[in-house]
């Protein structure tokens, strides 16, 4: 913006011209500071306000500093803990961990919930109508935090399932038909 | 045949998307007009040639070829045939060669009409456009195919592939239809068929104007050329992307049955943030038009809005980010993300060097701190703090605490309530300010003069907002905000008709439409900043005073909310066209004992999956909308249970959106053809630019 300024005609004129550019420059440049402030703020504090950690079931049980912290969860959903109350709202089921490191989701879904070892964990929602992908092998999302009675209390449930639609092919139908 | 014919079309629309780009640079470079011309008729063929393989599929889909692997994914014999043509973006591979169907017919489009106004920057137009489609057609053609068929091998085994193999044969027809998997229930919804489209719609349409600056950087035409030839474009594909996210909300609403519409899922934000630069470039290229300023920046917004379209389209399709959305994990993540890097760096690269040459100078410098000049470009800083507060909160945070903190922090929806309203409410207040400064400079009290009307009828607003019961002081200030920018555009309006009326002797209608002639792009974007008002308020009204109550009713007994009773009825059982099992309720609703409307929640039981989705209601009468889930019931319907939601103004987020539509469409409108002469001094101006 300094070259601007010597586009003017005349000496005297130019320096006049660059005092008031300055000054409107510090202006802009002191305005531009303060919105960049505030902005930084609000994203400082909202992140401090809104952080949670994203855990696994095991990464839970095992380490003192979540309990009783909010935190989002992690883990595959047992299709035969499901126990829904439609009267009063309240879904009733227990995850299991699922390995933080997998190649493929659907697999690993599918031998978290099948191994005898894997950590579980009763989960409780409550005032929620039961989701319909809430079901055997679904990933679970919870967020809440671990009560005192060792029982997830989640206010917040997202669920994903992806074998159900991405994966595989009809290969058992088609092999069982050649036999 | 089908799959054939599909599959080869695909590739050589591949290879002519490859031939357009080298032909095209050879051309550029050696000026040979014989080889531009032959790389714009190859790229003109890849449109058709998609055109004919999206054809192949289609009539796989409708007629059940099962043998086709996506065919038998997303379709069976239930799904009714209007889903069966929907299923063609229903899932990754399909919806890829869709979104390059979309893509090419933008390329084709822009390349017919832009051909003779801007032949200088048309060569490397070709080239970005067609180095773009030919990334996401190699994903078809190499990654996700949609054409592979199943095959049956001797060892009994059944393998995908196009062609077939040696030694093996095609299953049997029969078992293959019994077996088919039928398109996700949840994709079986009217926000959910045209909702994609759009999105495409607006993702795909940013690669015009990303191309146009790209080829004026590359040529060095760095005129407002590229501007004036990509206005509309810029338009048309931001109005897709706000259809696009307003019907995935509404599908989000209808479907999802949680009573809300927009969830700060990063795959929603994903879609949004291209959006917002989007936004903020068809702002800003105003001033560049007017005022020859703020050419870097403009460029560096068409280039991050479309790395934001790649980056939303990666993060989508990737599976990056847990979410509802992500329903596809796949293996073309790495070449996405590696697409996106190189399209960001190179852009910027290119930028750069011009800078760094000088060429990009502006033609006047800012005066003055109320001139519409610094407003637009405090407007450009609101939309930018946006984008990084979205962008850090949807996908910073995760992926950083993972790389260097051996963690995983996310931030939920608290994170984007606390940060984004003061953000939403400055953008507001700029939204109702700028209309009203002056181009260059304007002084404090003109500007405050010009002020009084539109304020006065704010505070009348508020007081209204009070009177008829909102007491909360946020809500207040909030409505007032909002409020405020629309007033100001009605005002704009106002007194542009009546400065006619008085000037020119017309009638109110003739003043008003004659304004609207002369000026689309301006008073098409005040139309646009009333919907966005209408939005903001039905927003404010559905987050701030939403209530909710769960209750099981005996038949014939009611429940209360929000001065609404609900009566149950009655429960029926019925079978869907799809052979979907539907429990519906039949509730009225009324209130001061006058039934307003009867409504029927209902849950459908897919029998293909095991899978309930609990529907909402049908659209309620007025602004307020009451949202009734059936949660459960007894065998016999003597009693259920429901979950209802009472959303206070929420139907003025639809309504702002047709607005939203209506003044783009305006501001998007070809203006009149000027007076011969004007229009011949123009031409004469625009190429002496061009050889300057």
């Amino acid at each position: 913006m300094a070259t601007q300024a010597s586009w003017e005609k005349g000496a005297s004129g130019t320096k006049i011209r660059a005092v008031k550019r300055g000054g409107e420059r510090l202006k802009f440049m002191i305005g531009g500071l303060l919105i960049l402030g505030a902005v930084a703020f609000l994203i400082v504090s909202g992140t401090l306000a809104g952080a949670q950690y994203f855990i696994t079931v095991d990464d839970m049980l095992s380490n003192e500093r979540y309990a009783g912290e909010t935190v989002r969860i992690s883990g595959v959903v047992l299709g035969d803990s499901i126990r829904y109350d439609s009267q009063n709202l309240v879904i009733d089921f227990t995850i299991a961990n699922i390995p933080s490191q997998f190649d493929d989701l659907a697999t690993a879904l599918r031998d978290a919930a099948t191994d005898p070892n894997a950590t579980r964990m009763p989960v409780r929602v409550e005032g929620q109508v039961k989701p319909d992908l809430l079901q055997h092998e679904a990933q679970a999302i919870l967020t809440g935090s671990l009560g005192d009675d060792g029982v997830f209390y989640a206010t917040e449930l997202l669920l994903k399932c992806p074998s159900r639609f991405i994966e595989g092919g009809p290969e058992q139908v088609a092999a069982q038909a050649d036999a | 045949m089908l799959a054939e014919v599909g599959f080869i079309a695909t590739l050589l629309a591949f290879v002519a998307a490859g031939y357009a780009i080298v032909a095209s640079i050879l051309g550029a470079r050696r000026r040979s007009e014989r080889l531009v011309l032959s790389a714009r008729n190859a790229a003109l063929l890849v449109f058709p040639l998609l055109l004919a393989a999206s054809g192949a599929l289609l009539i796989g889909l409708t007629g059940g070829r099962y043998e086709i692997s996506y065919v038998w994914q997303v379709t069976n014999p239930s799904t009714p045939s209007f889903y069966r043509f929907t299923a063609l973006w229903g899932s990754q591979q399909g919806s890829l060669l869709f979104w390059n169907l979309i893509m090419s017919a933008f390329s084709a489009a822009a390349l017919l009409l832009n051909w003779h106004s801007h032949r200088r920057l048309m060569p490397y137009v070709i080239a970005y456009t067609m180095a773009t489609q030919a990334f996401f057609l190699a994903l078809v053609v190499f990654l996700e195919n949609p054409f592979t068929r199943y095959w049956a091998t001797p060892a009994g085994q059944v393998i995908e592939s196009v062609f077939m193999p040696a030694g093996a044969r095609a299953p049997d027809p029969r078992i293959l239809a019994e077996s088919a998997r039928g398109l996700n229930p949840l994709l079986r919804h009217f926000g959910m068929i045209i909702h994609p489209p759009m999105l495409y719609l607006g993702f795909t349409g940013f690669v015009i104007p990303f191309a146009f600056a790209m080829a004026a950087l590359a040529s060095g035409d760095l005129s407002t050329g590229w501007i004036k030839a990509t206005r509309r474009w810029s338009l048309v594909a931001w109005l897709f992307l706000g259809l696009g996210l307003l019907l995935g909300g509404r599908w989000a609403y209808d479907v999802l049955g949680w009573g809300g519409y927009w969830g700060w899922d990063p795959v929603e934000n994903a879609a949004f943030l291209p959006w917002l630069i989007g936004t903020a470039f068809i702002h800003s290229v105003m001033i560049q038009e007017k005022r020859g300023m703020l050419k870097v920046w403009n460029m560096f917004l068409v280039i991050f809005t479309f790395s934001a379209v790649i980056f939303g389209t990666f993060a989508t399709r990737s599976g990056l980010i847990s979410s509802v959305h992500s329903f596809a994990q796949s293996e073309i993540g790495f070449p996405m993300f590696a697409f996106w890097a190189v399209v960001t760096l190179v852009s910027v690269g290119l930028l750069l060097w011009r800078w760094n040459r000088g060429e990009l100078r502006g033609e006047h410098a800012f005066t003055s701190l109320l001139g519409r000049e610094a407003l637009f470009v405090l407007n450009n800083a609101i939309f930018i703090a946006l984008f990084f507060a979205i962008f850090w909160g949807s996908f910073g945070a995760p992926i950083l605490s993972e790389l260097f903190l051996n963690t995983n922090i996310t931030l939920g929806a608290d994170y984007f309530l606390q940060v984004t309203p003061p953000l939403f409410i400055a953008l507001y207040l700029l939204m109702g300010i700028a209309p009203l400064s002056a181009w260059s400079a304007t002084s404090l009290r003109r500007l405050g003069r010009a002020l009084v009307v539109p304020a006065l009828v704010t505070v009348v607003f508020v007081v209204v907002m009070f009177v008829t019961g909102t007491r909360s002081a946020g809500a207040l200030f909030g409505y007032g905000v909002v409020a405020f920018a629309g007033i100001v555009a009605l005002y704009e309006i106002y007194r542009g008709a009546r400065a006619r009326r008085e000037g020119l002797h017309e009638s109110w209608l003739r003043a008003v439409t004659a304004l609207f002639a002369r000026n689309r792009r301006r008073y098409g974007g005040y139309i646009v900043h009333l919907g966005i008002t209408v939005i903001g308020i039905g927003v404010i009204g559905s987050t701030l005073f939403q209530s909710e109550t769960q209750q099981t009713l005996a038949r014939g007994e009611s429940l209360a909310l929000a001065g609404y009773t609900m009566r149950y009825d009655d429960l029926t059982f019925a079978t869907g066209e799809d052979g979907r099992n539907m429990t519906i309720a039949d509730v009225t609703v009324s209130r001061d004992g006058q039934a307003i409307d009867r409504l029927r929640p209902r849950q459908d039981l897919y029998p293909e999956m095991p899978m309930t989705i609990a529907g909402a209601t049908s659209p309620f009468p007025g602004v307020d909308d009451f949202y009734v889930l059936l949660s459960g019931w007894s065998e016999d319907g003597s009693t259920a249970t429901f979950k209802v939601y009472f959303n206070p103004l929420i139907n003025l987020v639809w309504w702002g959106g047709l607005l939203l539509i209506a003044g783009t469409l305006v501001a998007a409108w070809k203006d009149e053809p000027l007076p011969a002469r004007a229009s011949a001094r123009g031409r004469v101006a625009g190429s002496a630019e061009g050889v300057a």
